[in-house]
């Protein structure tokens, strides 16, 4: 299911629009036991299928998405429908506008049947820290689908929809594209505005999408791409426009394949599967060279030092007073503690409480301005190795998806599987995840790291993968 | 980088949680774990550098005040009052 093909169908009167979306609303509701959604909005929806359907009958544009189904992150907003971030803390948060990126979907006629699972705040790589339980993989249910977007993974996955949108702070879309066998794309920082995406790191969150082909992901970032006012750090540089082609000339293009992320401490099953994908690039006409990144080796540290101490700020505004969910207490204080405490999960009460010693006085230099310092080093070194080469591939991650409940007792465990998706997100690179091929019966995905801007060279080199 | 109780309390004071007395132990020694795997960044040497945040090439938007309704502000309706966020009374004022 292609989000392009159900377009040109609603948009030429092929398909009515309401029998797709009725159609996607049946699919979610069967797979319900699949913990892929917070909330339907059949009525939203049908309503907007039908006024879609109407204009199209007037003659008029139904737009380049027109009776596309789309599933939205709990973390992404829009007005009038709740936004919990899967969390108990914002429990009745309803959202009072609508992020600029879903604006720009729906003003080209997709439409949201629902809102996605997702580990609270976005904190976690396998989905298991939702306030509403777990997502399961739906190609194996025994499994994670990743996270943090695991419901958005999911939907996409089983064919509730062809396209979701989701948030990757350190590859919360590629990771789960890569456990469900699906295409994530992470765009340059600032490409896509984060204006009305939920906080977690603001130096490092952007929205991406999830989908079955490169055409899809390409289609729908160009729409959700450029500059936009309520968000400072949004790019004004326009997106280098994308043609797809499923077996593009790669000659005397160069890739690069960081020592550091093929090391045999990876897994060699995972790695053999991703290298056979990349042969299919030197099929084409490209060259594979090995080059170092030597900080990569500490991208994990660096990651969960630095967002975690702008998760301690940013969610310092979850106090019960505003938004969601309030304990009363006997005073102010109390109540902030109060609803603190048993609104946030396990998982974002640690990140909050790491993020408070990286920032605390007498341990700041050590922790955060080293983790700050780190940063640039690798950006550096990563605009340096992207002079030498086209692009960068390495394993989106270095397991296919994992069993619910294998990494739940040892968080640092669960922080070792960003190894790879961590660095384009501390350093602002676009990087797409593409199907590999498949480790156990389970998908692995290929992660391609591009220069920053530059999305159309890592959306060209994902198609000559997939071919689609 | 060992991590005392005393020091648990204490962050945990500083971010408006709190940790029971029963799980302190738990905790300190959890984020003992975490901190020195964190402390692996020490074993790199990185450039003395300023704090920094990502420089896109952004545009300064003019420095004027929109028009904006009570509806568009991002607090939940069942908090707000005309313009006013509300909260509980005051206990033991009587």
């Amino acid at each position: 299911m292609e989000a392009a093909i159900i377009a040109a169908a609603v948009r030429t009167g092929n398909r009515k629009a309401i029998d797709v979306i009725s159609g996607s609303l049946e699919r979610a509701q069967a797979a319900q036991d699949l913990g892929i959604f917070t909330q339907l909005q059949a009525k939203s929806a049908l309503a907007a299928a039908r006024l879609l359907d109407q204009k199209i009958a007037r003659g008029e544009q139904g737009g380049r998405l027109a009776g596309v189904p789309i599933a939205v992150k709990d973390n992404i907003a829009e007005r009038g429908q709740a936004m919990t971030a899967g969390s108990n803390m914002l429990f009745g948060h309803v959202a009072a506008r609508t992020a600029t990126a879903l604006k720009r979907l729906q003003a080209e006629g997709a439409i949201v049947i629902g809102r996605t699972n997702m580990d609270a705040f976005g904190m976690g790589s396998s989905g298991e820290n939702s306030a509403y339980g777990p997502t399961k993989n739906p190609l194996n249910t025994a499994h994670v689908p990743g996270g943090s977007s695991s419901g958005s993974a999911a939907a996409v996955a089983a064919d509730i929809v062809p396209l979701a949108l989701g948030s990757d702070t350190g590859g919360s879309v590629r990771q789960p594209a890569s456990f469900c066998g699906l295409v994530g794309l992470k765009p340059t920082y600032g490409r896509i505005s984060r204006s009305g995406l939920l906080a977690f790191a603001s130096s490092l969150d952007q929205i991406g999408p999830l989908t079955k082909t490169v055409r899809d992901a390409a289609i729908v970032t160009s729409i959700m791409a450029g500059y936009d006012k309520s968000d400072p750090t949004s790019l004004v540089d326009l997106m280098q426009p994308f043609t797809p082609k499923a077996k593009p000339n790669l000659e005397g293009c160069r890739i690069g394949m960081p020592r550091q992320c093929w090391d045999t401490n990876g897994n060699n099953a995972v790695n053999n599967t991703v290298r056979a994908a990349i042969s299919k690039l030197e099929a084409l006409g490209a060259i594979v060279v090995s080059l170092e990144i030597p900080s990569l080796t500490v991208a994990i540290p660096t990651y969960y030092l630095l967002t975690s101490a702008e998760a301690a700020s940013n969610l310092s505004r979850f106090d019960g007073i505003r938004f969601g969910w309030r304990a009363e207490a006997d005073d102010l204080l109390q109540s902030y503690v109060a609803t603190r405490s048993k609104g946030f999960g396990p998982e974002v009460q640690r990140r909050i409480l790491l993020g408070t010693f990286a920032l605390a006085e007498g341990w700041s230099d050590a922790l955060y301005r080293k983790a700050d310092a780190m940063r640039i080093t690798m950006r550096a070194e990563m605009d340096q190795a992207l002079e030498a080469v086209d692009i960068l591939a390495m394993p989106t991650a270095p397991t296919p998806a994992f069993k619910l409940g294998a990494k739940t007792a040892n968080p640092i465990d669960m922080y070792r599987s960003d190894i790879y998706t961590t660095p384009p997100s501390l350093t602002g690179h676009p990087a797409i995840s593409v199907p590999a091929g498949t480790v156990d019966g389970l998908p692995v995905g290929l992660q391609l790291v591009g220069k920053r801007g530059d999305e159309a060279a890592v959306l060209r080199f994902g198609m000559a993968v997939t071919g689609r | 980088m060992a991590v005392d109780t005393e020091t648990v309390r204490q962050m945990a004071r500083l971010a408006r949680l709190t940790v029971e007395e029963d799980r302190l132990e738990q905790v300190a020694q959890q984020m003992s774990e975490i901190l020195d795997f964190m402390g692996e960044i020490n074993a790199f040497k990185a450039e003395d550098t300023e704090p920094d945040w990502q420089q896109p090439s952004t545009a300064r938007r003019a420095d004027v005040v929109e028009d904006f309704t009570p509806l568009d502000r991002s607090e939940d309706t069942n908090k707000t009052q005309e313009n006013f966020v509300r909260v509980p009374p005051i206990k033991g004022a009587h």
